[in-house]
């Protein structure tokens, strides 16, 4: 080995002394251009084995002082380079040759970046650009589509509403199935609030799906793992900074909407209920002699609440940032603003940010830098819930009253029922955010290929929720309650410390070694404070001083603190022999603090292997094939689901009253835990990679299965022994195909084309759940209620109910049903399944799975001269949605809204054949939940179309002012393809847990269009 | 080379060791734990204060959680539209209305009460007094809990001290026979600790009188009539509980401050503008009138055409008296109980009980004045403060004197019949002269009468055998046909479906599950 240091040595010897003794410098000047004889501005020319070098002018024209035999090397961006010994020459015409491959790309991964040739794991990776200009706050609603294996699905269009991402099917049941974002090295947790994160910052994104890739991050990657990278100077020209300014503009609206019925249909309908009885057949009867609850229902109100709450919303993004490489030192510094008022009324979100990137050499060994991003958020909370007028917000209410005051009440059952105008009028309700992450470095290099290197990172995050209702709402009028004001404060704070060691071995030629090893230690705070008082006799201080609260009587506060450390140690070992066959080891041995003594450790480890069968003698002279991989890989990671304080058998504050007088007290909480363990998850991958003619087609193929077993699992217990446990039970699987495609379809002369294509499908199924026939996720419930359950053989999780069998359309079922009494003429039928004439869950079977059978993404990208066109379609095909309205929405309970359908409903003597139930059968009936309320999810989706303009900088003077001007026009939601009747399909109801595929109604997605402009100086 | 390689090693090392088992225990701050409580007399306090949580739940006395056990679909009350049928058109069965929520806090209220009983019971860390008023209210509370689980569900499951979970997720149901006559044992001991009266802010804790009503409860339940009479008679002549002057005042909660009154034995508190809204009465709401409702013919307009319609003339007089009609109408008087033909002549308890015109406006629906309350003052919608009346000392007479009756005939129990009486008619119609089923017959009306709405007629019906045909006889509004549903078995409810799913072990002791299935 001292050899080869030697060696080593020698040889740069021989460069330094090359570079010094050069002699007869000549002047060299010439024209650099493209094939098509436009000038290259800023074309590096570089004499090979110096730092001696130049660049272009606007003309393409440069000049050179360089000797005989030395050789220039020419270079630019998206061109192969060349290289040209100098001789007699001192007049040189160089024409730069476009590259249409792909430059062998880097992939960062855990602890480390590689050339993707060499790369052993599954890895999506995303560019930055791909994301950027996007008319949304977060970035993980640009994922969408993607990168294969990955499923995004937005939770609701709200402002800053986070997106349930989901890598290779659901993992675990009550763990994380959100992925681990690890943002420049810092592992800020599945929780990360990526509203503090700005998209144009980003490099690039990479996904890491297999087991190699994952077992480096152990407990903390087994619903994957997401690490982004932000950009640094280091791609910039060495001299003069890179200033670059991006602003757009975006109108967004509603895309989707959902309809309700209209004041007259719904008080013919509820006219039509009220004098709907038994009858004395006991069979239904209309009894007329009933009054009517709307005597007119021509003249009745039509308040068209969804449209009242909703505008056209806006968003304006402002990103300028400087980014610069000297010798020593390179930088990113951004600024970035967003502003957008949502789409209903009273919803935004503005977010102001910056970021710091430095990267110091201190001298050839030692290096160190900092990643900083420093972001500030105010959301307004939406004050009104889209879902809530969906709901029963009727539309015989009207907003105000003959007095001009908001109403207060639902005119049907009286109750009282906030008013969603007065909501938006009224109500505060915003959260601050203030987050701070930064993570530096110091890397070590003491020989080539040997660094150490330590981390110490922090994120620090305050959020302070506001929230306060005027007295002067109409329901708190009607309570006599004043006004509430209510604050919640948060401020988390991570710390983290991460220490490896990582050498190249060198070896020679055929045999590649690289070791890494690493130590890390993380902690987690959370200190929590809340405080709420009411009685405000005026609205004047609001939240800013709970003390005006007229009642002490009625203040509350609270307090919490949690806390969960980690300790991990890691390993991995990647040996190549040739290039050809590559083999990765990776283990982490994680400690967890939530865990009891005794399973606080566990160990995770991995083996990977590829073959780049292309470097092989056999494929050498195929022209068509330049690149053929195969990858496997086999290993375990871990998942801690726990919440913190989770063994520890608890007392909860509650309190009580006195003859009118609060006193405190204390119940049991909830059930701890009893020797929890680990939930693994062991994950086997196969991938094949292909590149063809020069990669102008790329190919990815990855099968994987993973198994979870130890299952954390919430399990319900009987209420005799009080709620739920969480238990280590059961197992599940997930097996998927992913595929992956890029093709350069085309590149004549100017005009290009270039595909993506993903797509994926995952199946999961329930292996066991430790001897119970079926666990309740979601206890199944009447009246528009969700039943989610597990069931052995089953997908993770399916949708269970009864069967609807339509309408009763004579007496004969009825009787035959032996259900007379509480069945009538037009009410709604199920299948009893054990006939006892009771519609009850043990009547429920499988109704529908929320998986999807494949779901991607579909870019097209079409260039001419400074004209490109971006098309990027996204869809979803095979999942069922329990659209949680149906139920409620077409059997009509009279408090709620119905929809359009219902026009369309059973009536006596009329309509006899529908299967739409008869008004008023259903007011006091049990209506369990059932295949009325499974619809088809599949839907297609214009996603974005981007229209971009790059002005030509030549001859027009105004290159001395750019380096590049962009201006581009982008459509985002333009159209969607979908038989589902509840607004958008894109449902994730109660956000990360397994209920997806649930939709009630949630805050609507925009269709919005952007125009903005990129200008690079 | 020498300085990698014992880096290497170092590493190595240290990725074996890597972990410091300090760093990753557990910091728990902001929370009690349970191995560390019941040191002083303020810690056993809290845990008593707790269980009164419970008993603030929309599934027990908040709003019509019990009530729908023990009031709603009787012959006393129904909705004033179709709401609720699943309870008065009598479709309970498992899975449907089987009241799983009821009995989940219900059992909460047992194993809390368990495992503090027997932490605070003999723990010489607490003071004597401390220790006698905390373990005669749990036994108390305890007791109620496992009143209401065998009159609701008959057999269930039993424990007297807090069982693993293990064991609770498995346990069987219990002979209530058992279960009941333990809870008099216990209710014995809360009577001998418990104090004769409170004050102040310690109103609404029960009183030695609460433990021998509840226990008078138990009894009758059994027709232990000895023990009965026993029990009722100790309260009657020994507790400082009268029977007001008038009957209405018993249910005047109109001034906040001044809830209680010498009628009421145990009333659970509730306050309006609470910390929870759980502690803000809603049962009222379902007595109050819906605005939409009132009064009749509220869209005439009894000047002529271009004059106040009657709603608007009636609105303006409500709103004089700061009153509003701001109710759901849920539990209204059914037609019988709603004509005062049915009462007997001269029984002044009608017009404190049953209200059909309001400020001179005949109203669409009856209500029950006794339990609504229109003050717009102190008593807004969902935010009442009427306590929950559970026992009163008029119940305690008419349990004595249905006692005496079948323990030694009528002559004994007039005296006790005829004191409720007193009040309710002017001149007295004190009752004579019957015989002892006479007497027993007549005393069902005088119950009703007297205690309508009140929350104690289904269990009267159960025990006296005429819950079926007492609903198969009478008069419904036209949305409702519990006739028609009505069954034997629905003397009680089904285990609930979930919890049977849960627990296959509940059938164990009866497969058809209180003849539901």
């Amino acid at each position: 080995m001292q050899n080869k240091i030697k060696n080593w040595i020698f040889v740069l010897a021989i460069i330094c002394f090359n570079a010094f003794v050069s002699n007869a410098q000549s002047e060299i000047s010439g024209k650099v251009t493209s094939a098509n004889d436009e000038p290259i501005i800023g074309a590096t020319i570089i004499i090979k084995g110096t730092n001696v070098g130049t660049t272009t002018d606007i003309d393409g024209s440069f000049n050179i002082a360089a000797s005989e035999d030395q050789t220039l090397v020419f270079s630019y961006i998206g061109y192969s380079d060349q290289e040209v010994v100098i001789g007699t020459q001192t007049q040189l015409s160089i024409i730069l040759e476009e590259n249409t491959e792909v430059l062998d790309e880097v992939v960062v991964i855990g602890y480390g970046v590689t050339a993707k040739k060499d790369l052993v794991s599954s890895v999506s990776s995303i560019k930055g650009d791909q994301l950027k200009n996007q008319p949304v706050v977060r970035l993980d609603q640009s994922l969408q589509g993607r990168a294969s294996g990955v499923e995004v699905t937005s939770q609701n269009g709200a402002p800053g509403a986070a997106a349930t991402i989901r890598i290779r099917g659901t993992n675990s049941i009550n763990g994380e199935n959100n992925p681990l974002f690890v943002i420049d090295g810092f592992v800020s947790g599945s929780g990360f609030d990526l509203n503090n994160i700005n998209a144009n910052d980003v490099e690039s994104i990479e996904i890491l799906k297999d087991a190699t890739a994952l077992a480096i991050y152990g407990t903390r990657g087994a619903a994957g793992v997401i690490i982004i990278t932000t950009k640094n100077g280091s791609g910039v020209k060495t001299g003069k900074p890179q200033i670059s300014f991006n602003q757009y503009y975006s109108t967004q609206n509603v895309a989707n909407p959902v309809e309700i019925l209209g004041g007259e249909g719904y008080a013919d309908y509820i006219n039509e209920s009220g004098q709907f009885v038994p009858g004395p057949e006991g069979y239904g009867f209309t009894d007329t002699s009933l009054p009517l609850a709307i005597e007119d229902p021509s003249s009745a109100a039509n308040t068209d609440w969804l449209d009242l709450i909703t505008q056209t919303g806006t968003a304006i993004n402002t990103d300028l940032s400087i980014a610069g490489n000297s010798q020593n030192t390179n930088y990113y510094l951004s600024f970035n603003r967003f502003d957008q008022e949502g789409i209903i009324q009273g919803s935004g979100i503005e977010r102001y940010q910056f970021r710091s990137n430095f990267d110091v050499n201190i001298n050839k060994k030692l290096k160190t830098g900092i990643r900083l991003n420093v972001a500030n958020y105010r959301r307004e909370n939406s004050k009104t819930d889209y879902g809530f007028i969906i709901g029963g917000v009727l539309p015989v209410r009207t907003v105000y009253d003959e007095d001009g005051n908001y109403t207060g009440t639902n005119p049907i059952t009286s109750g009282s029922q906030r008013n969603p105008i007065a909501d938006i009028d009224l109500r505060v309700d915003h959260t601050l955010s203030n987050n701070i992450t930064g993570n530096a470095y110091l890397s070590f290099e003491p020989l080539e290929g040997l660094l150490l290197k330590t981390n110490v990172g922090t994120q620090l995050d305050k959020t302070k929720n506001n929230d306060y209702l005027p007295g002067a709402l109409p329901e708190r009028i009607l309570s006599g309650s004043g006004g509430y004001a209510s604050i919640a404060y948060s401020d988390y704070q991570s710390l983290l410390n991460e220490n490896t060691i990582s050498y190249k071995i060198p070896l020679g030629p055929t045999h590649k070694l690289d070791i890494l090893g690493g130590f890390s230690f993380q902690k987690n705070k959370t200190e929590s404070f809340s405080a709420n008082a009411t009685g405000y006799p005026n609205d004047v201080v609001q939240f800013n001083n709970l003390s005006f609260g007229s009642d002490p009587e009625t203040f509350s506060i609270g307090s919490g603190y949690s806390q969960r450390t980690f300790v991990s140690s890691f390993a991995r070992i990647n040996y190549s022999f040739n290039s050809k066959y590559l083999l990765t080891f990776a283990a982490r041995r994680d400690g967890s603090s939530v865990f009891e003594d005794g399973n606080k450790y566990a160990f995770f480890p991995s083996v990977g292997f590829a073959w780049n069968i292309h470097e092989e003698s056999f494929l050498s002279g195929n022209n068509a094939i330049n690149r053929l991989k195969f990858r496997g890989s086999i290993g375990q990671v871990g998942q801690q689901g726990v919440g913190v304080y989770n063994s520890i058998a608890k007392f909860n504050n509650t309190n009580t009253y006195f003859n009118e007088t609060l006193v405190n007290g204390v119940l049991i909480g909830s059930l701890p835990s009893k020797d929890l363990s680990w939930e693994t998850t062991e994950q086997i991958d196969l991938g094949l990679e292909l590149g063809l003619f020069q990669d102008r087609i790329i190919m990815e193929l990855d099968w994987y299965q993973k198994t979870t077993k130890d299952l954390l699992l919430s399990k319900p217990l009987p209420n005799t022994a009080g709620g739920t446990q969480l238990q280590n039970i059961g197992s599940i699987q997930n097996r998927g195909l992913e595929f992956s495609l890029r093709s350069f379809n085309l590149a004549k002369g100017d005009f290009k084309w270039e595909s993506q294509l993903t797509l994926s499908g995952n199946r999961n199924v329930v292996l066991e759940l430790g001897g119970d026939e079926f666990i309740n996720l979601r206890q199944p419930t009447n009246q528009g209620g969700n039943g989610v359950r597990l069931i052995p053989g089953y997908g993770v999780p399916v949708f269970v109910g009864a069967t609807y069998l339509g309408t009763y359309k004579t007496t004969a079922e009825i009787d035959e049903d032996g259900t007379k009494g509480k069945s009538f003429l037009g009410s709604p039928r199920y299948v009893d399944v054990d006939g006892n004439g009771v519609i009850n869950s043990e009547d429920f079977v499988v109704i529908g799975s929320p998986e999807p059978t494949f779901y991607g993404g579909f870019r097209n990208t079409f260039s001419y001269k400074g004209l490109s066109l971006d098309v990027f379609l996204q869809g979803v095909y095979g999942n069922d949605i329990y659209n949680g309205r149906n139920q409620t929405h077409l059997f009509g309970r009279g408090d709620q809204n119905i929809f359009p359908a219902v026009l369309d409903r059973w009536i006596q003597g009329v309509n006899e054949t529908s299967d739409i139930g008869r008004a008023g059968t259903s007011t006091s009936l049990f209506n369990p939940n059932s295949t009325l309320g499974i619809e088809d999810g599949s839907h297609l989706r214009l996603k974005a179309l981007t229209l971009g303009y790059d002005f030509p900088m030549i001859g027009r003077g105004a290159s001395s002012v750019f380096q590049s001007l962009q201006v581009y026009v982008t459509g985002n939601n333009l159209f969607l393809l979908t038989n589902f009747t509840l607004g958008d399909p894109e449902v994730s109801n109660y956000g990360s847990s397994l209920e997806q595929g649930v939709a009630t109604g949630q805050y609507p997605y925009a269709r919005s269009f952007t125009m903005g402009v990129n200008a690079k100086f | 080379m020498k300085n990698i390689k014992s880096i290497i090693i170092l590493f190595i090392l240290g990725f074996s060791i890597a972990g410091c088992d300090k760093f990753l225990e557990e910091d728990f701050r902001s929370g009690i734990t349970t191995d560390n409580f019941f040191n002083n007399d303020g810690e056993a306090q809290l845990a008593v204060n707790g269980l009164y949580n419970l008993l603030h739940s929309t599934n027990t006395y908040t709003t019509r959680g019990l009530d729908n056990f023990y009031q709603n679909g009787t012959d006393e009350n129904g909705p004033s539209r179709n709401v609720n049928g699943t309870i008065f058109n009598y479709y309970v069965a498992e899975g449907v209305a089987d009241g799983n929520g009821t009995w989940s806090v219900l059992y909460s209220l047992a194993r809390n009460s368990s495992l503090f009983l027997n932490s605070i019971d003999g723990n010489d860390k607490i003071s004597d007094g401390v220790q006698k008023q905390a373990v005669g209210e749990i036994l108390f509370l305890r007791s109620l809990a496992y009143y209401h689980l065998t009159n609701i569900w008959g057999d269930v499951p039993y424990f007297r001290e807090l069982l693993s979970v293990e064991e609770l997720s498995v346990i069987g149901r219990t002979d209530q026979n058992l279960i009941k006559s333990d809870m008099k044992t216990d209710l014995e001991r809360a009577y001998s600790l418990l104090p004769v009266s409170y004050s102040g802010s310690d109103l609404g804790r029960p009183t030695k009188w609460a433990a021998a009503m509840l226990k008078a409860k138990f009894h009758i339940l059994d027709e232990e009539w000895a023990q009965t009479k026993a029990a009722c008679d100790d309260v009657i002549n020994n507790s400082p509980h009268v029977l007001l002057d008038h009957y209405a005042d018993v249910f005047d909660q109109s001034d906040p401050a001044n809830q209680y009154n010498d009628e009421h034995i145990w009333a659970v508190d509730f306050t309006s503008n609470a910390v929870n809204g759980n502690f803000q009465s809603k049962r009222t709401d379902d007595y109050n009138p819906r605005i939409r409702d009132e009064p009749a013919n509220r869209n005439a307009r009894p000047g002529g055409d271009g004059t106040p319609s009657n709603l608007e003339l009636f609105q303006a007089l409500l709103k004089e008296q700061n009153e509003d009609m701001t109710g759901y109408g849920w539990s209204v008087p059914l037609p019988e109980i709603a004509r005062q033909e049915n009462w007997e002549d001269g029984d002044m308890r009608y017009d404190a009980t049953i209200v059909t015109e309001h400020l001179g406006f005949q109203l669409t629906h009856p209500y029950f004045r006794k339990n609504w309350n229109l003050d717009q003052e102190h008593s807004l919608r969902g935010n009442h403060p009427e306590n929950y009346i559970v026992f009163r000392l008029a119940d305690t007479y008419l349990m004595a004197a249905e006692a005496e009756n079948n323990l030694n005939g009528p002559e004994g129990a007039y005296s006790y019949v005829n004191a409720v009486r007193a009040r309710a008619f002017e001149p007295d119609k004190p009752w004579s002269g019957m015989s002892k089923d006479q007497f027993n017959i007549a005393l069902r009306n005088e119950r009703k009468y007297e205690l309508s709405a009140e929350g104690h007629r289904k269990m009267d019906l159960i025990r006296w055998g005429i819950l079926v045909e007492t609903i198969q006889t009478t008069e419904q509004r036209a949305w409702n046909n519990p006739a028609s549903n009505i069954k034997p078995h629905h003397i009680h409810w089904p285990i609930p479906l979930a919890e049977i799913e849960l627990n296959p072990n509940l059938l164990d002791s009866d497969p058809t599950n209180n003849g539901y299935r």
